[in-house]
């Protein structure tokens, strides 16, 4: 029963939380499939090693003939945080901005609710879809490492997909902040999706130049681990600014959307 | 009791007006009518009411509070369909009404039933695949399902078919008999003139009058058109009280009637009449005539 504005908007969620499970546990089932094989023709993908690409976020070459190692370069250096990234954004501007830019909004804060208490049911319930579709992809990665009889020490695996979802979680912040503002979807997304790819930028070409090198703190890629923390374990330091980040936008874009504003539908 | 009460209020968004320094006050158990055409403020003041919009300067004060965009306590006490209704396609009538309902809270479910009922509306079905009257009924079951002491209706009719309206109307009238208070923006004359005991004409912004219906009745005009069987001379017409902007071509005769039509009245039946139309005037007609 719709009881709660939590409730109506996972339900609202369900469908879109289906499929990306369905997506995500296909590319954790597929790459980890891979693995052997991937294994065996190693050799042949030596001469890549030396592209400094790969350096952004493998620092020891040594770890690619392990299952770590292999996971750091398909999944988690590139792939998983601009999935997760991502998932954040499509789900937090959908909160607010979605529901006002549909005129949704103005009934219901005709209703006796604080609009921080909607808008904070709205979070959870985003939040709980992201973990939910990166619980089901660290699934993926565990069941097929069972089934194909790969080692690996698979709660450093979902330490590796935590660090990832975090990353994605700020700019799924950063989205809801701007649609707390009051600007549209269309913005928040475009905003959000921009300034991820700069910091990203900014981290690949840093690692590479040493001109640039100064600046990659200033990306938040920097402080996501990668494949890291498979091996090192998280580094809870970057990932606590990962959610004090988060927080403080989310935080930032209730205290905005409270007394501002509620424009029309359209 | 004064139910809602404006001081000074005024919306602008960023240059451009949208109410000006309305003072306004609507007492317990009157159904008030807020007039004006397309862009006059309407909806702005109604958003002002409903704390979606802070207003740039003034205060407004609902059922004694302050009201705000932050403070929501007072909203348990108020009904409100807005403008643009948006409802949630995705879910059936009876599980939206159910959703607002417990985020609402006292709301008895039999009443909400009766009301289904009396708008012959079937809650069973996706909102997706309601026609736009039948959204509209949905938004006035949910505005009405807890009975607030005061409601706030943004052009409530719109969209709803004849059979539908007097249900609308009789309802209202019932929430009247009750106590309650309404204030119903509209552009539509009768309606207003059926259901409304005072109106507030909003005209660029500004509140320009606020009037009993009776007053506003007498001073509304009404356009006429008579075709009679012989050619009628005009001066017998034109001489008439509340007859204005007369033409007479042949056996047509074509005036505006300002008022209580019984000296026109009187003056047709002296003569065979062949068909008689009187028109309402719009309101950008009575605006017009009265206000420019």
């Amino acid at each position: 029963m719709l009881r709660l504005i939590f409730l109506k908007t996972v339900r609202d969620f369900r469908r879109s939380i289906f499929w990306w499970c369905i997506g995500m546990l296909l590319l954790g089932l597929y790459t980890i499939l891979a693995f052997p094989t991937v294994k065996d023709a190693l050799a042949d993908l030596s001469p890549y090693l030396d592209n400094p690409l790969f350096k952004v976020f493998m620092r020891d070459f040594s770890t690619l003939a392990t299952i770590e190692g292999y996971l750091s370069i398909e999944l988690f250096s590139f792939v998983m945080p601009i999935l997760s990234i991502i998932m954040s954004i499509i789900y937090f501007l959908g909160l607010i901005g979605r529901e006002e830019e549909r005129g949704y909004l103005e009934l219901l804060l005709s209703l006796p609710l604080p609009r921080w208490r909607v808008a904070i049911e709205k979070v959870v319930a985003a939040l709980l879809a992201i973990l939910i579709i990166h619980f089901a992809f660290w699934l993926s990665l565990w069941v097929g490492g069972l089934a194909m009889k790969i080692k690996a020490d698979y709660l450093r695996v979902g330490l590796a997909v935590l660090d990832s979802l975090l990353l994605g979680l700020v700019f799924g912040g950063l989205a809801f902040f701007i649609t707390g503002l009051g600007y549209g979807p269309g913005v928040a997304g475009g905003i959000s999706g921009g300034l991820a790819t700069a910091f990203y930028l900014v981290e690949a070409i840093g690692v590479v130049s040493e001109k640039f090198r100064p600046y990659r703190k200033l990306s938040l890629f920097y402080y996501y681990g990668g494949g890291r923390p498979m091996v090192e374990g998280l580094n809870w330091g970057y990932a606590s600014l990962f959610i004090g980040l988060t927080i403080l936008l989310i935080i930032a874009g209730i205290l905005i959307f409270q007394r501002r504003d509620i424009k029309l539908k359209g | 009791m004064v139910v809602i009460k404006t001081e000074a209020l005024t919306k602008y968004y960023g240059r451009v007006r949208g109410v000006e320094d309305l003072n306004l006050e609507v007492e317990e158990g009157e159904i008030f009518g807020y007039l004006g055409p397309n862009g006059a403020g309407k909806t702005t003041t109604i958003r002002l009411l409903i704390g979606n919009i802070n207003p740039t300067r003034g205060k407004a004060y609902l059922l004694g509070h302050r009201v705000s965009t932050h403070s929501f306590a007072w909203k348990k006490d108020i009904g409100y369909i807005p403008g643009e209704l948006s409802l949630y396609g995705n879910l059936t009538g009876e599980e939206f009404l159910r959703y607002f309902a417990y985020l609402r809270g006292g709301v008895d479910w039999s009443y909400v039933k009766s009301l289904a009922q009396h708008f012959d509306l079937d809650l069973s079905k996706p909102i997706n695949t309601y026609s736009h009257g039948n959204r509209q009924k949905l938004g006035i079951i949910q505005a009405l399902m807890h009975k607030p002491k005061l409601l706030i209706l943004d052009e409530p009719t719109l969209g709803l078919d004849p059979l539908m309206q007097q249900e609308f109307y009789k309802i209202m009238e019932e929430v009247k008999g009750e106590g309650r208070t309404v204030f119903i923006s509209s552009h539509i004359l009768p309606e207003v003139e059926k259901i409304c005991d005072r109106v507030g004409i909003i005209k660029e912004g500004h509140l320009i009058v606020v009037e009993h219906v009776q007053s506003l009745k007498a001073k509304a005009m009404r356009r006429a058109e008579v075709v009679f069987a012989e050619e009628v001379n005009r001066e017998e017409f034109a001489s008439l009280p509340g007859v204005n902007d007369l033409q007479v071509e042949g056996k047509t005769l074509r005036c505006l009637l300002k008022g209580e039509p019984n000296a026109f009245i009187r003056a047709l039946a002296r003569h065979n009449v062949i068909s008689l139309r009187v028109q309402d005037a719009s309101l950008e007609e009575i605006f017009l005539a009265f206000y420019s």
